[in-house]
């Protein structure tokens, strides 16, 4: 189990990607929603971009080009991030705490958050 | 997306979350206050006040971002028992609101289809919009853009034909005695703009808080103030006062004036365009409002509940449940002008909150992050912050009949949202699930 108190933000996302692809529950949530998730810390100088399509979240790689449709961008300070990711943190109790921003359709916001809760039991 | 797509979107959306139904029904009641220009002098200055308003909201919104803003604004700057409180008039208000406007939907459809019930006409468009939700459907921008588009123009036409062909008389009363009643109106006549901040959960890239959602606010409201003031000068031109004050939807007659038997179908037809934008966007964003309270351990489990599509299905049936009893309650006792006055009236109390809370956190949190600084000044904002809950008050109290109702109406439900957050506060209190408020954006840029 890895733990956002000693793991790096890759390590964090990279366990998450294992968790989202191993899940079936999430297969179910994500049918024909194919995104780009950015996933910004906004005290660090590495961003990452998560590619979700054909119900797996097939890579997590360095570096973000914003801007475009069928994304969620997403930013927050690299602690919160890797809490949001390693299940410590629900992301929609950051969005009202005002630690996380979300960028992107209403929609995707809330299937964000589903997944969160399929993948951890939030 | 397209930079002018974007504020167009924005602009649209604001525009139609508060041009509903029960806008119609409110310019009824305006003129009940005051007659002729004055409806309009009083929509121009709330308006104008609105503007202010939209100021601070865009400087909370970028500091903020894409959060559910009357929770997290108001939690950031003031004690969470405040900030619950509300909240839950926010809530109290949008239930209300649902109600009157399905109730609104029902009086137009029952002028085309009398042989509809109301009730049954209430319970199907409110349980068609809890279904729509529940399935996660959702308008494509462009349709979103498209109808409320539509809709303003309509309207503006329809208004300026109004006034072109209208032949009625000014009252004997229309002159500056009036002017005293204005400050009444003006209260009243904020209804017609609520719903504008809902642009700021909408952000679609990190640098739309720095202008593009402070400029889509504004405009947004300008441009309902041209539409409301059109049909305004148009109801006055064309229609007899009483023929206005006479029914909560002066629409019908106003249609039928000037199109003959076709006019209610379009009445009905605008009740669709504005329903669109207004009730479905409405009870998703509280629904998710709820979803997010509930996570937060202010509101039960259940309420967070979601389904297999993603949508906060516990929340929407909750807010869908609440709206149908509230709605059936107004239409036996048709109390629509009664909840609409007490819904704007709470609504002047969080707008005038979000303005203290601007105030607050440049002194708490001077360094934080903001992308967007109201250029308004800071004695402006106490000005409006203190006008506000005097305007709310004043419109309560406003209108013809026992001035006691509205105040006992209004006072059972400021105890409901105490009584909630009395128990919320515990709740979190007790399950320590509350997360106390983290400046982690606190860095300046």
């Amino acid at each position: 189990m890895i733990e956002a108190a000693t793991a790096t933000l890759e390590e964090c996302l990279t366990d998450f990607r294992d968790r989202f692809n191993d899940n079936a529950r999430v297969k179910k949530l994500i049918v024909g929603w194919n995104r780009d998730i950015l996933v910004e810390p906004l005290d660090a100088p590495t961003a990452y971009t998560m590619v979700i399509a054909d119900l797996e979240l097939t890579s997590v790689a360095a570096g973000i080009d914003g801007g475009h449709d069928g994304q969620v961008h997403m930013q927050a300070d690299e602690e919160i991030l890797k809490r949001i990711f390693t299940g410590e943190y629900n992301p929609a109790e950051a969005l009202i705490d005002g630690n996380m921003a979300v960028f992107s359709e209403e929609r995707d916001k809330v299937k964000l958050e589903a997944i969160a809760m399929v993948i951890w039991g939030l | 997306m397209k930079r002018w797509f974007e504020l167009l979107f924005y602009v649209t959306f604001g525009a139609g979350m508060a041009f509903g139904m029960s806008s119609f029904t409110m310019l009824s009641g305006l003129n009940e206050i005051v007659t002729g220009p004055w409806v309009v002098v009083a929509i121009v200055l709330a308006g104008l006040l609105c503007s202010v308003i939209a100021s601070s909201v865009a400087e909370l919104a970028s500091m903020f971002p894409s959060s559910p803003g009357v929770r997290t604004y108001l939690k950031a700057a003031f004690d969470n028992r405040v900030s619950l409180m509300l909240v839950y008039l926010y809530l109290i208000f949008m239930v209300l609101v649902a109600a009157v406007e399905a109730y609104m939907f029902a009086l137009v459809l029952g002028a085309v289809f009398p042989a509809v019930p109301a009730v049954a006409a209430v319970l199907g468009i409110i349980g068609f919009t809890v279904v729509v939700n529940v399935l996660g459907l959702e308008l494509p921008k462009t349709l979103q853009i498209v109808t409320t588009l539509l809709l303003i123009v309509l309207i503006m036409v329809l208004g300026a034909v109004g006034m072109a062909r209208g032949t009625q008389p000014p009252g004997a009363h229309e002159g500056w005695e009036q002017a005293a009643k204005v400050p009444a109106a003006i209260g009243m006549a904020v209804y017609l703009f609520i719903g504008f901040e809902w642009i700021t959960m909408l952000g679609m890239r990190p640098d739309s808080y720095k202008r593009t959602i402070p400029l889509s606010m504004p405009l947004a409201i300008a441009t309902n103030v041209v539409a409301y003031s059109c049909v305004a000068f148009g109801f006055w031109r064309l229609l007899p006062h009483a023929a206005i004050v006479a029914g909560t939807t002066p629409q019908v007659p106003y249609f039928t004036a000037l199109l003959g038997p076709g006019g209610p179908y379009l009445a009905l037809g605008i009740s669709f365009l504005a329903i669109f934008s207004t009730f479905n966007a409405g009870v998703m964003g509280g629904s998710r409002l709820m979803y997010a309270l509930s996570r937060e351990g202010i509101l039960p489990g259940w309420c967070a509940k979601m389904n297999e599509r993603g949508a906060p299905v516990g929340g929407v049936l909750t807010l869908g449940t609440l709206s149908a009893l509230a709605a059936l309650v107004v239409v036996t006792w048709h109390l629509e002008i009664l909840a609409a006055v007490i819904g704007s009236a709470f609504v002047c109390f969080v707008y005038a909150a979000f303005m203290l809370a601007v105030i607050k956190l440049r002194r708490t949190r001077p360094q934080a992050r903001r992308s967007f600084r109201t250029a308004v000044p800071e004695w402006l904002q106490w000005a409006v912050a203190g006008a506000f809950p005097l305007l709310g008050l004043s419109s309560l109290v406003s209108q013809p009949g026992p001035k006691s109702i509205p105040i006992v109406g209004a006072l059972a439900f400021t105890a409901a949202a105490a009584l909630l957050t009395r128990w919320s506060h515990a709740r979190t209190e007790k399950s320590k699930r509350a997360t106390p408020y983290r400046p982690v954006l606190e860095p300046e840029a």
